[in-house]
């Protein structure tokens, strides 16, 4: 596999073997240049240069990695709840996310963030 | 038939490897453009590079800065092609036609003789970088298509 970073002209800006570290920097670069108007895409091709599947932009890429992030606490921890808003009236330090680690734990959305890096 | 170039350091790794063409060798390749006429006179600026265009090194072109002077080519048209494509697609499908900013043709490029370097990292997708003044590039287009044909246009 094969990953190529490039502008919204078509121009080649990185490539990538690694498709973690081709996200990793389209998510960096489209960061950092968040205030050039500038959109960075992310394609992927096969070694023999076939093309896969859609160009990715960085909300894609954001949403894949959480999804990932979600389905591996799952599967660690058992289940995950639907995503909780915060009650009306009560103070903003209810979590926006809330798991339930299987011996009953409540884990608020900062402490998923930490078990999923820790997952790897 | 394109010769094959020859000379030049040829670097490892992330490093830069770039050719220069010989005298008598020839290089064909691909560029996305905004015009689908030789003689217009905007063609020329299809041919700057990001630096050039006052854009900002990013990715290679920071590492490298050398990259930053360098435009974006490909060996086949159909790869060309392959990126406006997944490009164009992507943005239409978030209902952001408005940033659109790829060009609609592909030019080919004959590229012959020592005012020319390039690199070819041999990369699945075909892509090369080329270096040139930018108007010797545009007086090496050979010849300009629509990157879609016309039945897929409308």
């Amino acid at each position: 596999m094969y990953y190529a970073i490039s502008d919204s002209e078509g121009s080649t800006l990185d490539t990538f073997t690694d498709e973690r570290a081709a996200e990793d920097a389209l998510v960096e670069l489209s960061q950092r240049h968040d205030t050039s108007g500038e959109t960075f895409f992310l394609l992927a091709y096969e070694d023999d240069g076939s093309p896969i599947g859609d160009a990715r932009v960085v909300g894609d890429v954001l949403q894949h990695q959480l999804s990932g992030l979600l389905r591996q606490f799952e599967v660690d921890y058992g289940w995950v709840a639907p995503l909780v808003p915060s009650s009306a009236g009560e103070a903003p330090v209810v979590p926006l996310l809330t798991a339930k680690a299987t011996d009953g734990t409540n884990t608020t959305a900062s402490e998923l963030t930490f078990l999923g890096s820790s997952t790897g | 038939v394109a010769t094959a170039p020859t000379n030049g350091p040829r670097l490892q790794g992330d490093r830069l490897e770039i050719l220069n063409l010989g005298a008598g060798e020839q290089l064909v390749v691909f560029r996305l453009v905004k015009t689908a006429h030789r003689q217009d006179p905007s063609l020329v600026d299809s041919f700057r590079s990001n630096a050039d265009l006052g854009k900002p090194a990013v990715g290679r072109e920071e590492r490298l800065p050398e990259m930053h002077h360098g435009i974006s080519v490909f060996k086949t048209r159909a790869q060309a092609a392959d990126r406006r494509r997944r490009i164009v697609d992507r943005l239409v499908r978030q209902g952001r036609s408005e940033d659109l900013r790829i060009g609609d043709y592909i030019a080919r490029l004959r590229l012959v003789g020592s005012g020319f370097r390039f690199e070819d990292r041999n990369s699945p997708d075909r892509h090369m970088t080329v270096w040139g003044d930018a108007s010797s590039l545009a007086a090496a287009v050979v010849d300009i298509s629509p990157a879609e044909p016309a039945d897929a246009t409308d």
